[in-house]
């Protein structure tokens, strides 16, 4: 048996459940436990064979990984939307927003909402890949992005107080400054709510790292190219943690931003979300990487629904896991968390195989079909 | 105690010696039933059907005799002077007895009548395959009679080994994740699950019967008193105040050794055997792991076999007699 990270997971979530008959029910289903007890050795020994007939599978498949011919390999359950994913392919009750101005410092559009433009840089064009689930290819292109991804600048916080106005402004212009050399963020709200352009919406920005999100059409690989990346002057975690982590001011300059571009790029409700819920380390196979915003985004406050709920395709695509630590920040709470794992049990049972085995061979699917090195920030061009 | 049944659900536990019934009830708490698993069978008349029915003893007619089972066969026995048959041998249904099924059943019934509605789940244990042969017949076949038999009572069977039901009844703290054992009349069980899935299951033949056997021949007493001797006043504390005490321990000793040897066997030449991260517990139950001291004999003699498992706490269960039967009560209800 493959023990993977998120055995200790589970262990971990058990532990947390006082009921002894629901901790028992939650360990059999988390750890793909059959409904009949495997009675005779000679299905034990039936089982066991299969496993290791999986398990060579598996081997033979990643011997392949340098290109030779494909070994024809399980065909996999196919890729669906969990219960209670949001149809999120579908853009559903889009806002209409419009520019009414713009000149060569700021924008205004027809929500109220106002972009400072005279700090925008560029950075290289957009190039994105992503995984069309139906077909299995991977397809490439540069056009419109597809969602927006939350951050937090987790950068020094001064109190947000009438006597506190010089360093608010001073902290807010510093990492303004930071993320505009950096090219880290396709759009900063300050503390002020004062909302300001980055990097250019045509190009790629260095906000997602090594990530995955997806809908019921495509897993998009390594955001930073297909996804807008959107930063709220905020500090949520560690000894930087503000009780109250964003104004109302940047509430409202959110909103008005969501809605600009998603009636802009027609962006789905479901493609907006944190950048907890797509980080991965790619090498540990692990959600988390980044855990900014993993608890607390105000998804309702700026119109959208509730984007904690939808289920991650990192986990049910590609058998990625998680830490007690990634629970902890704040992921425990999410249902699309719980979605997800009933959707890889469902999968595996479905493959005729155990958990583990299922999460290995997905694994396998993401090294030999996607992935690649994470680019590190390119070459900035000279302004 | 309300013995309503809201959950639907009950765990029997199917052992040679005795049959138990476990249900929930709507205070939240387990309810347990017992019935001796043997049977008497003296021929038909009216005279003696009348004699049952005004005792209040339960019977019924197989072809030209009465049979009566359960816990009233020790009275009808010494009643009629005469010997009681067992439905059951070394855990399995016992092949010479032709009404072993239907005295099953009969005992069966004796415990569920009224226990749960109609498709209610019913979870019952079964002995694992013997270490020295794992595919044994005896064992599908009897697995297999059972589940027919709580079908045609009309409740939706689900088999679980001896063993995983100690677990799901003990290690609730370690998220079942340990050894159990279970010391019963005519096998020991031994199961070792991680995070309740059960990874190497097997039985020995050598449990509370063998012991009864081998004291008895030894002394030339019958089973039955070294039974009574062995339930009620033998203990492991090194004063033998007879030789029965003497021999019963010998006897003890034997069956702790070839269950240690039984344990190492299994875990040391299986692929199945988890890499546990810490040592496990080891949770003793059934009513052959009830005499004063036979915790401690076990833990010193484990200790000197040197499992390839590394061992955290040995324990006896809370309630060693209807472990079994709260365990498998316990893997209906997570099925529900």
């Amino acid at each position: 048996m493959i023990r993977l990270h998120s055995e200790r997971a589970i262990e971990q979530r058990a532990g947390s459940i006082l009921n002894p008959v629901a901790r028992l029910r939650y360990l059999r289903e988390a750890m793909g436990g059959l409904p009949k007890q495997k009675r005779t050795a000679r299905r034990s020994y039936a089982n066991t064979l299969a496993a290791l007939g999986i398990l060579f599978l598996l081997f033979v498949l990643a011997g392949q990984a340098l290109g030779h011919r494909q070994t024809p390999r399980p065909a996999p359950v196919a890729i669906k939307p969990a219960v209670g994913a949001s149809p999120v392919s579908t853009p559903g009750a889009l806002p209409k927003v419009w520019q009414v101005e713009a000149t060569a410092t700021h924008e205004m559009y027809s929500n109220g909402l106002r972009i400072e433009t005279g700090s925008t840089v560029r950075n290289q064009p957009r190039a994105w890949k992503r995984l069309n689930l139906a077909s299995n290819e991977i397809e490439q292109g540069g056009d419109a992005p597809a969602g927006i991804v939350y951050h937090s600048t987790e950068s020094h916080i001064a109190p947000f107080e009438p006597s506190e106005t010089a360093r608010l402004r001073e902290a807010g212009e510093s990492v303004l400054e930071y993320v505009r050399r950096n090219r880290s963020y396709h759009y900063l709200i300050d503390r002020f709510g004062r909302v300001y352009r980055v990097v250019d919406e045509h190009d790629a920005a260095w906000h997602a790292g090594a990530s995955i999100w997806g809908d019921a059409e495509y897993a998009w690989l390594n955001l930073n190219q297909s996804f807008l990346g959107v930063s709220l002057e905020a500090a949520t975690a560690g000894e930087k943690a503000d009780r109250d982590p964003i104004t109302p001011a940047q509430i409202h300059a959110l909103k008005s931003l969501t809605e600009m571009l998603r009636s802009r790029y027609s962006i789905a409700a479901g493609n907006c979300i944190t950048h907890a819920q797509i980080s991965i380390n790619p090498s540990s196979r692990l959600l988390g990487n980044h855990t900014d915003w993993a608890s607390g985004f105000p998804f309702a406050a700026i119109g959208l629904p509730d984007n904690y709920a939808l289920p991650l395709i990192s986990m049910t695509a590609f058998g990625f896991g998680y830490s007690p630590e990634y629970l902890s920040a704040g992921a425990a709470a999410w249902t699309g968390l719980a979605v997800s794992e009933k959707q890889v049990r469902r999968q595996a049972a479905a493959a005729n195989t155990t958990v583990p085995l299922y999460r290995a061979y997905l694994n396998e699917r993401y090294l030999n079909t996607i992935a690649r090195p994470v680019r590190d920030k390119e070459s900035i061009p000279n302004e | 105690m309300n013995k309503d049944n809201p959950a639907g659900a009950i765990g029997l536990d199917v052992g040679t010696s005795r049959i138990v019934c476990a249900r929930p009830t709507s205070d939240s708490e387990f309810f347990f039933e017992s019935q001796l698993n043997a049977f008497v069978s003296v021929p038909n008349t009216k005279i003696r059907q009348k004699a049952l029915r005004n005792e209040g003893i339960p019977f019924s007619v197989e072809g030209s005799d009465i049979v009566v089972s359960g816990n009233h066969v020790s009275k009808f026995a010494d009643l009629l002077n005469i010997e009681t048959r067992r439905p059951m041998t070394m855990g399995v249904i016992n092949a010479g007895e032709g009404e072993s099924l239907a005295v099953l059943k009969q005992i069966a019934g004796l415990l569920t009548d009224g226990a749960a509605k109609p498709g209610a789940k019913a979870c019952f244990s079964v002995p694992a395959p013997p270490l020295s042969n794992p595919d044994d017949e005896n064992h599908t076949y009897h697995e297999a009679s059972l589940k027919q038999m709580l079908s045609s009572m009309s409740f939706d069977p689900q088999p679980i080994a001896e063993g995983l039901a100690v677990i799901y009844s003990e290690l609730e703290d370690s998220n079942y994740t340990g050894i159990g054992v279970s010391l019963g009349g005519g096998l020991c069980n031994v199961s070792l699950a991680y995070l309740s899935m059960p990874a190497i299951e097997f039985s020995i033949p050598k449990a509370g019967d063998f012991i009864d056997a081998g004291a008895a021949a030894v002394t030339g007493d019958l089973a039955t008193r070294v039974r009574m001797a062995k339930e009620h006043s033998f203990h492991f504390n090194g004063n033998f105040p007879d030789k029965l005490h003497q021999v019963l321990t010998v006897y003890y000793d034997d069956m702790i050794a070839s269950l240690l040897a039984a344990m190492k066997e299994a875990f040391s030449g299986s692929r199945r055997l988890p890499k546990f991260a810490k040592p496990v517990p080891v949770v003793l139950s059934g009513g052959t792991a009830l005499p004063a001291g036979f915790r401690d004999r076990f833990a010193k003699a484990l200790q000197a076999a040197d499992l390839p498992v590394a061992v955290s706490e040995i324990r006896i269960a809370r309630d060693p007699l209807h472990t079994t039967a709260r365990g498998a009560l316990i893997a209906a209800l997570t099925e529900m």
